[in-house]
């Protein structure tokens, strides 16, 4: 938390101190009241005092209300902006971070995790910001500053003001104590929560098209029905907080009188004016008793809020803390164009030994068509992904055109990479501003627009619509079909005008005819652009130049389909179960 | 490209339509078990209220007692009795708050469990369409942070209303009866915190309702660029969201801190308001016990009178403020739960005998899709043997009506 806190930048800090500063004034203008009243009391039993002393008094006493007022207002304006700043500072660099993170911290993460993150926990240590910056400064100095006001007066009623207190503190202790584990398991509750009902979400068509209604209620009610009885546990033992505070400020002003009237006593009868004095110490002694416990009751609120804030601070200063395992390099000029080689490269995930890659080498030239088919889990993905630098080889080398891909600046690497990823992604907002996606190379003109959806057969269909390139897209593409989604996300590929393009899977969701039209188009529009392209169908890549067979992470087959036809055992098992026999024949 | 992603969302601004009421009214409508256990509560803190009220006419009971016989031997035995009186007063008071907390957490916890099971089971049950108009964090912003801004305001909010009410009548009465002259001042005190509290929250009000669409349009961005990461990444986007990020981000602080600081300065008013209170109360007693008309016991009573009428003032201004929150988080909920719902889909679950392959199931799918398209005279789906094959292809889906895609 205090970690945290140290994000606030200078201008908020100093806002935040002058706040302090103010609080001080308003405590002494507060704590003046009852001064003046003892002041009132003696006046009273004085004889011979007159009304005006008494309104003389309480014009004074006026004064120092409106003061304090005055003090409150302008702290709580510099309150309200020392806390919106820090939400905002902190939600700035929280997103420009994860903005900035490779897929390795994003796996590690979670994104239900990181929304999270980005949202629920920053509110929660802003409120504690606002909230504290009041009564965290206020409580204990008007409690420290009470007691010295009080202290002198009268040990006894000194000691039995100090023995609540303790009693209060303990109290509130072993009830922190025993919920603070069970805030963070409410949190960690509530991030699973919203996970499946995110999952349930984004896979809603999967859901209806499965009936999997059921399933999916039940896997919810199960942490519906833990999170409920977790919080349960929780307010209960809250509950017994505040009723407990009460009592014990009650008890304390009833002790006060009762102990001072016994202390009055003590004095003797005949010495009038001490007398009086003892009694009006009492009486004051009492408001500022109350003053002390109120003041605790105030903590009180805060340490409610800060089991949660603090479960929060960590998990963001977890994402602050990260430091993206990918480092750009300098490079943006390279010798080649449109090539990409792989030098004997190897990959296994930081977390497991076993290479999910190994010893993988090829080279594509400018304008050539690599393929990669293999079982699911052979590693195609990882192996393209490669490419992009969503992940550095743990071994061996990977250029593209001829420069080792980390020695790029990222722009410079994305620039020469048109990727589309095997889950079709589009952003709502509209079809035009999904296709200009980013920055490119590429140029950003309506032409250039078009011609992408053209060449990505998204023509036929996004005419149709009455808005064209300009109709809307609702988040994650959730209006459009799983076909029209992937042909969508390859055109915002195309529009780039990438020296190299990549496919993963791009093309399972588009039916045969469409799949044809698309390469061919490919092959004959962007004749010198390279082409890799992961592929479950035989007939998505047979026309390719060359074709890498992946079985387990190794390569077992490299050629092109006649050659692999002949030679590899794996490919022709993968032909043999798409393919008819007059296909396989031909 | 900032304009493209930057108006998104609702668009039109949001207002607590239902309002403080309404909303619980839909609450009570949707449990009927509640209404009970809640009045049960409300009555515990009603009560529990009162009962603190009595304790300042004692406290002034003691120190007339003492004040009597500053001259001469204090009745410490009849000080003990008030006393012992007293502390078991405040004792069952202590017993019945806590009873109401316990009920309160108890019933509002079970009701947010069934809002965010019927808010799960909804998002099933909505029309495709549904997510054109409303991003993914928005409706799981309703499943978690509207239901516990909801639960926390029922559970704290609403039972402190109720108790605050009862302190501010039960302290009214017990003024008139001990003075009436200082009853009145007090009053005309409190009177213009009333305005003052009024006035802030007329205010407040749109800051608020802006700050909550504000948050709630910032969330639906956050999760569309945190689950499309690799998209951006590779698209070079990185420059640009944040910037889109950046300009919906100074819009909530803009709206943020506008809602905290009118929230904030609630407090120290009531206070301000409390302490002119104490103020008055203070003068116009000394003024009245010179005077003979009273007895010093009064202003020691009506000191924590003061404070006991007008703490429940700022407890009541921030119970609203609070309400206010959780009715536009009710409306979040209630809009969602009442959502017109898709046209109850032909069952085309296959019995569980018929499920051998997964091409069985595909063509469940698939059909689920075509029954729907054509006429009611197809009600059963083609089914096909597991093992053989069913060839799946068709022309490019054209954009099919929402409705259809499920």
């Amino acid at each position: 938390m205090l970690k945290l806190l140290g994000k606030m930048r200078p201008r908020e800090w100093g806002m935040a101190i002058v706040c302090a500063v103010l609080i001080l004034g308003q405590i002494y203008f507060d704590l003046s009241l009852p001064d003046y009243m003892s002041n009132l009391t003696v006046l009273i039993n004085t004889p011979g005092s007159t009304t005006s002393d008494i309104l003389n008094t309480g014009v004074q006493m006026l004064g120092c209300t409106l003061a304090s007022a005055l003090l409150a207002v302008i702290c709580g304006y510099l309150t309200a902006k020392v806390a919106a700043g820090y939400g905002y500072a902190i939600r700035e660099e929280v997103f420009h971070k994860i903005a900035d993170f490779g897929q390795q911290e994003m796996m590690a993460f979670s994104v239900p995790s990181l929304i999270n993150r980005t949202t629920n926990d920053i509110t929660q240590v802003q409120m504690l910001v606002a909230m504290g910056n009041q009564i965290l400064i206020k409580a204990p100095v008007m409690a420290v500053w009470a007691i010295i006001k009080i202290v002198n007066k009268s040990w006894t009623l000194s000691a039995i003001t100090a023995g609540f207190v303790a009693a209060l503190l303990a109290m509130m202790g072993v009830i922190i104590v025993v919920v603070l584990p069970r805030v963070k398991r409410v949190q960690r509750l509530m991030d699973r929560i919203n996970l499946v009902a995110r999952e349930n979400l984004t896979g809603i068509n999967v859901v209806h098209a499965y009936n999997a209604e059921d399933y999916q209620n039940e896997k919810f009610g199960r942490t519906n029905e833990t999170l409920m009885k977790t919080q349960l546990f929780n307010q209960r033992a809250f509950a017994l907080l505040l009723p407990g505070v009460t009592l014990a400020m009650n008890a304390l002003s009833l002790a006060i009188y009762w102990v001072g009237a016994s202390i009055v006593n003590n004095v003797p009868a005949e010495d009038l004016t001490r007398r009086l004095t003892t009694f009006s110490d009492v009486v004051v002694f009492g408001t500022y008793a109350t003053y002390v416990v109120m003041t605790i009751m105030m903590m009180v609120m805060i340490i409610m809020l800060l089991p949660s804030a603090q479960v929060s601070a960590q998990r963001i200063n977890a994402v602050l803390d990260t430091t993206p395992n990918l480092v750009q390099g300098r490079r943006t000029d390279a010798p080649e164009q449109g090539s990409v080689e792989f030098k004997d490269v190897s990959f296994h995930y930081p977390n497991s030994p076993k290479d999910v890659l190994s010893h993988i080498s090829f080279r594509v030239e400018r304008g050539g068509t690599l393929a990669i088919i293999g079982a699911t889990g052979s590693g195609k993905t990882t192996l393209i992904s490669l490419i992009a630098r969503f992940y550095d080889a743990t071994g061996g080398e990977v250029l593209v055109d001829g420069v080792n891909v980390k020695e790029y600046t990222f722009d410079a690497l994305y620039d020469r990479l048109g990727y589309v990823t095997q889950r079709a992604v589009l952003f709502s907002g509209d079809i035009e501003g999904n296709v200009l996606f980013g920055e490119s190379a590429g140029d950003n003109s309506e032409q250039a627009v078009y011609k992408a959806l053209d060449l990505a057969q998204a023509t036929e269909f996004v005419a149709k619509l009455p808005q064209g390139i300009h109709a809307p897209i609702a988040q994650g593409g959730a209006n459009v079909s799983g076909g029209q989604k992937q042909r969508l996300s390859i055109a915002r590929a195309l529009a780039r005008q990438p020296e190299i393009l990549i496919f993963d899977d791009s093309f399972s969701a588009l039916d045969y005819r469409t799949d044809a039209r698309l390469r061919g188009g490919l092959a004959r529009e962007l004749k010198d652009t390279t082409r890799i392209i992961v592929a479950q169908r035989i007939g998505t890549i047979r026309d390719a130049d060359q074709i890498i067979v992946l079985d387990e992470g190794r390569a077992v087959g490299m050629g092109t389909h006649e050659e692999l036809m002949k030679t590899c055992p794996v490919y022709q098992e993968i032909a043999r179960s798409q393919l008819s026999s007059e296909e396989l024949g031909a | 490209m900032s304009s493209r992603f930057a108006h998104r969302g609702m668009g039109v601004a949001e207002k607590s339509k239902r309002g403080i009421l309404g909303v619980l009214r839909e609450l009570f409508g949707y449990s009927r078990k509640l209404v009970v256990p809640t009045a049960v509560a409300l009555v515990f803190a009603a009560v529990g209220a009162v009962l603190t009220i009595i304790g300042p006419d004692f406290l002034g009971q003691i120190t007339n007692l003492i004040e009597d016989s500053l001259a001469g031997e204090i009745d410490l035995v009849a000080i003990g009795r008030i006393g012992a009186i007293l502390l078991a007063i405040y004792g069952l008071s202590a017993l019945f708050t806590y009873a109401e907390h316990y009920i309160m957490s108890t019933i509002t916890l079970g009701l947010s469990r069934d809002l965010r099971r019927d808010l799960s089971r909804k998002i099933n049950c909505v029309p495709m369409e549904y997510f054109n108009r409303v991003s993914h964090g928005d409706i799981l912003s309703r499943v978690t942070n509207d239901v516990s801004t909801l639960q926390q305001a029922l559970a704290n909010s609403m039972p402190s209303i109720i108790s605050a009410s009862a302190q501010f009548v039960g302290c009214l009465i017990m003024m008139f009866v001990t003075e009436w002259r200082m009853a009145l001042a007090a009053i005309g005190v409190t009177v213009l915190g009333f305005a003052i509290m009024a006035l802030v929250m007329l205010c407040s009000q749109k800051f608020f309702t802006a700050r909550q669409k504000d948050l709630s349009e910032l969330n639906g961005y956050i999760e569309e660029m945190y689950s499309g990461h690799d998209v951006v990444r590779i698209s070079r986007a990185n420059g640009k969201i944040k910037d889109v990020f950046n300009g919906m981000n100074g819009e909530l602080y803009d709206a943020d801190w506008k809602s905290q600081f009118l929230s904030g300065v609630m407090q120290p008013l009531m206070n301000i308001v409390g302490n002119l209170g104490y103020v008055v109360v203070c003068v116009l007693g000394s003024a009245l016990v010179m005077g003979g008309e009273i007895s010093f016991g009064v202003i020691v009573s009506f000191i924590m009178y003061v404070r006991l009428f007008t703490s429940p003032l700022s407890t009541l201004a921030q119970g609203m403020t609070q309400m206010q929150t959780a009715a536009a988080a009710g409306d979040h909920i209630f809009d969602f739960l009442q959502e017109q719902e898709m046209p109850q889909e032909v069952d085309c679950r296959p019995a569980p005998e018929q499920i051998r392959g997964k091409w069985s199931l595909t063509m469940c799918a698939s059909a689920t899709r075509t029954t729907r398209k054509r006429s009611s005279s197809r009600t059963s789906p083609p089914m096909c043997s597991p093992g053989r094959r069913w060839p799946l292809w068709g022309p490019p889906a054209r954009v099919r009506p929402p409705w259809s895609t499920c």
